[in-house]
């Protein structure tokens, strides 16, 4: 243990807050190993690599929250989070029952090797996906890992250490071709060890190698509506960025869904849950407990079709009425607490993807998204990096620069069927200039969006 | 072992070149969402890099030791060896005032209190001041030793419409500077409320206009990022970058500005130390030149732009100070101009090629002479062709965030609608 060494220091600190005023306080602390390496056709080196340290303490005086985020805690902390107490006196939060707890995920393969060691397998790597296809030429392999050590503590008498590792390979290409550039990405992370050990390496030469040739000789399709069938790889983004925002109840109070709970958005056939666990090793939105020490629970954003529950921290749990779901994440210690998502995936159904392709005359099959982004009031955008023309239920040529976006209600309304078929895949999630890991995920699904093109 | 200085002796006496990159940051901020938050961060950290042998060592640390410094060793066998490699030569940077040196809390509370009248007129989400006070310094086994506290400010707010039938998209407007005395409020919270204003009824557009116009907060969102990919030493030198130097892209003029006292982007000396100066990047359209940071001029063969971005948590890259765009062609706004905004998805574009395809959540048509909002506008291309496609600049100069431009009237971009 990092800290409990000082945990008589801590609960002093938690103690002094009181005798400044103090009706609630908490403390995290935050120990993470950081590394990362970078290896691309000219250079190779070690980016990142250092020990992150740190805490923040938490005080809520009279109903103002205040707070203090330091890399040396003293004394002098405690004064600069009361003094820094700021507001309307309004604040409540849920307060829970005592707890000590210490959660320990070990990954299966646990990364033993050296960065000259893990180097070595970028740079073969890197080798690997150049031959494949010599038009590519130039890469970027980035390696990343962090082990993670957090302490919780609060004036409730909760103790909660959390230990677990993540860790990230990804690579991005471009080709060229006479007049034509293409450039295709993919990554692998999990929280169950070594990227390279977990997953078959050659997935990733493959998946490059075919996405630069696609964009090589991908048709830019036309713009407006258009049938489509979404994989799992964009259901997952579209769960997260269309609908799982809207449901953080920081945003759903202003945005369309706040209205709507209890309400039919989509067919039965339509169930959107957000996990602070699942068994998927991709799922990387690792959260026993979030950073204000609650227990992490399933929440059924959307559950068979009707908006059931949102995504909530210790306030909204209270301003709300609903049970704590523990989702108030924090990118560092340095960082406030903002509602986030964690694992967050549409439910499988009853079709086959093979079906759905067949329903469509003459649409298009979208495969592998390039992020996106949502508003509140309910529009979604996302790019494409892989995708195919479907004409007569057939899947046809390859796509390039291709992009969807539409309206989140709309769009939920429209699905008009779902696979069986299920995967999830690693992502990130920036929201107040945070980063944290998160899992999205889902089958495949047939829906009616508006697609983007340069035509 | 407590001090920089000390950490530079120790890695000269066992043979190395290194350089101690540190900061001492202090943060407020203040937000009131539906609950006020406030917060202090306090923190200090420290870079450190190694060279030897052609070969480049990093590590960091919240806590100065000479555990740091045999971590930056220990990892020096994984770089390549490359001459260029090299500890940055040492600095006389002239320095800039970036520290108004005044007290930066009762501001921002006043700031806050001042916003927040903006809830009598429209639906407002989120209203938020900060304050920074950061000193950053560079040390290294060079004789290198540069220093400079840089203090900065900013107000923003995030407001729609909203009724039980309607809600409209957030509109996020916000300014910033050094201090807060040189943020005009008023002039903010006027234009949160007009743009509510502008969206509150918004039509879908019947015909595809010819012309777009992105004003200055568009330009910060769409047009800032794929240029600061595209003049990237790094990404020109791999063939990364959608521009090729040398080459004419339509008529712009664009300077990279670190010496622009009033932004907050700006700097006396880069990551490395390295004195700064305004580099211009785009002349008449023509590319002229690319940013570097040490390592990337030398490889390319070119001056250094002293454009190297950092935390003490990762080595140095390359980024943009406060962009400047001139165009010398005046235009005016016409009826059926389509003025952007904001955008958003911005980071799904593929900075490879450039292009990019974003919604406008965010905008108007010009009809004689009224804003009236659009919705359902999405607008792709790539960088090549807006940059070609821009024929001129219209209405007043204005900084958001990294760019100081007038609005610029775009041609051959596609909208779908």
């Amino acid at each position: 243990m990092k800290f409990r060494e000082e945990v008589y220091i801590l609960h002093e600190l938690l103690k002094k807050s009181e005798e400044l005023g103090a009706t609630f306080s908490d403390l995290r602390l935050y120990d993470v190993d950081e590394l990362s390496l970078f290896a691309s056709e000219t250079t190779r080196q070690v980016t990142s690599m250092g020990k992150d340290k740190g805490g923040s303490l938490r005080v809520l005086v009279s109903g103002n929250w205040g707070y203090a985020h330091f890399t040396k805690i003293d004394q002098e902390t405690v004064k600069t989070a009361v003094e820094s107490a700021y507001g309307d006196e309004k604040v409540n939060i849920v307060m829970l029952p005592p707890l000590h707890d210490k959660v320990v995920i070990k990954p299966k393969k646990p990364l033993t090797k050296s960065p000259e060691e893990i180097m070595s397998d970028m740079v073969k790597l890197r080798d690997d996906i150049m031959r494949a296809d010599p038009r590519i030429r130039s890469i970027n392999v980035r390696f990343t890992a962090s082990r993670i050590h957090k302490e919780y503590y609060s004036s409730e008498d909760r103790e909660i250490v959390l230990e677990y590792e993540l860790s990230n390979v990804s690579v991005r290409a471009i080709a060229r071709e006479g007049d034509v550039v293409a450039s295709a990405s993919t990554s692998m992370a999990t929280y169950l060890g070594y990227p390279l050990e977990v997953f078959d390496p050659n997935e990733i030469v493959e998946t490059i190698k075919r996405r630069i040739g696609n964009q090589l000789r991908g048709k830019v399709p036309r713009g407006g509506d258009a049938e489509v069938v979404l994989a799992p790889d964009v259901v997952g983004v579209f769960s997260h960025e269309a609908l799982g925002h809207l449901s953080e109840a920081d945003l759903a109070i202003n945005g369309i869904l706040g209205n709507l709970r209890g309400k039919k958005i989509a067919e039965e056939f339509v169930t959107v849950v957000d996990s602070g666990k699942s068994e998927y090793p991709m799922a990387h939105g690792v959260v026993p407990y979030d950073d204000e020490g609650v227990e992490s629970r399933d929440v059924k954003i959307v559950d068979r079709g009707i908006v059931s529950e949102f995504l909530v921290d210790r306030y909204y749990s209270a301003y709300l009425g609903e049970r704590p779901t523990g989702n108030a994440r924090a990118e560092d210690f340095r960082s406030p607490m903002l509602i986030r998502m964690r694992n967050t995936y549409m439910m499988p159904g009853d079709w086959n993807k093979e079906e759905l392709i067949r329903e469509i005359k003459d649409g298009y099959l979208l495969v592998s998204p390039l992020g996106g982004q949502t508003s509140p009031d309910g529009t979604f955008q996302f790019g494409i990096q892989e995708g195919y023309r479907i004409e007569k239920g057939e899947v046809t040529e390859p796509l390039r620069n291709v992009g969807i976006s539409g309206y989140t209600l709309e769009t939920l309304g429209r699905i008009s069927a779902v696979s069986k078929d299920f995967g999830m895949w690693p992502g990130y999630c920036g929201k107040g200039g945070q980063s944290v890991p998160v899992g999205t995920g889902g089958p495949y699904i047939k829906v009616k969006v508006k697609v983007g093109g340069n035509e | 072992m407590s001090d920089p200085f000390k950490l530079v002796e120790k890695a000269k006496s066992l043979g190395y070149a290194c350089e101690v990159y540190y900061v001492e940051r202090w943060e407020y901020n203040l937000a009131k969402e539906k609950q006020y938050h406030s917060s202090n961060v306090k923190e200090r950290g420290y870079g450190v890099r190694v060279f030897k042998d052609g070969k480049v060592g990093f590590a960091f640390s919240t806590e100065l030791s000479d555990e740091i410094l045999d971590r930056a060793v220990s990892v020096l066998k994984v770089s390549e060896t490359d001459q260029n490699n090299e500890i940055p030569p040492t600095s006389k940077p002239s320095l800039l005032q970036l520290n108004r040196g005044e007290d930066l809390v009762e501001p921002a509370k006043e700031t806050l209190k001042s916003l927040e009248e903006l809830q009598e007129k429209v639906n407002v989400v989120g209203i938020y001041a900060s304050a920074t006070r950061v000193k950053v310094g560079v040390v290294n086994t060079e004789g290198l030793d540069v220093s400079e506290i840089r203090s900065s400010a900013y107000a923003g707010v995030t407001a729609n419409y909203k009724d039980k039938v309607l809600v409209t998209p957030e509109i996020y407007e916000s300014r910033s500077g050094r201090s807060f005395k040189e943020i005009q409020l008023e002039e903010l919270k006027d234009t949160v409320v007009e743009k509510v204003n502008i969206t509150k009824s918004r039509v879908k557009l019947q015909e595809k206009p010819k012309r777009v116009i992105l004003d200055t907060k568009a330009i910060s969102e769409l047009f800032h990022p794929l240029l600061s990919y595209s003049v990237n030493g790094e990404n020109v030198f791999r063939k990364r970058s959608p521009l090729d130097l040398g080459q004419t892209y339509g008529k712009i003029t664009v300077v990279d500005n670190p010496r622009d006292e009033r932004s907050e982007l700006s700097r006396s000396f880069d990551g490395e130390g390295q004195a700064t100066s305004q580099k211009v990047l785009m002349e008449r359209g023509v590319f002229r030149g690319v940013l570097t940071n040490w390592y990337w001029s030398k490889k390319m063969g070119v001056t250094n732009s002293a454009s190297a971005v950092r935390s003490y948590m990762s080595v140095p890259s390359i980024g943009t100070s406060l962009v400047q765009i001139f165009c010398d062609e005046k235009q005016d706004v016409e009826d059926n101009d389509l003025v952007v905004d904001q955008v958003q998805g911005v980071h799904t574009s593929n900075w490879d090629t450039g292009e990019f395809g974003v919604v406008a959540p965010v905008a108007w048509i010009s009809r004689k002479g009224e804003k009236v909002g659009v919705r359902e506008v999405v607008l792709s291309g790539d960088f090549r062709t807006l940059l070609k496609g821009i024929r001129g600049e219209t209405g007043s100069r204005k900084r958001v965030w990294s760019v100081e431009s007038a609005d610029l009237v775009i041609e051959g971009l596609t909208i779908v609608t």
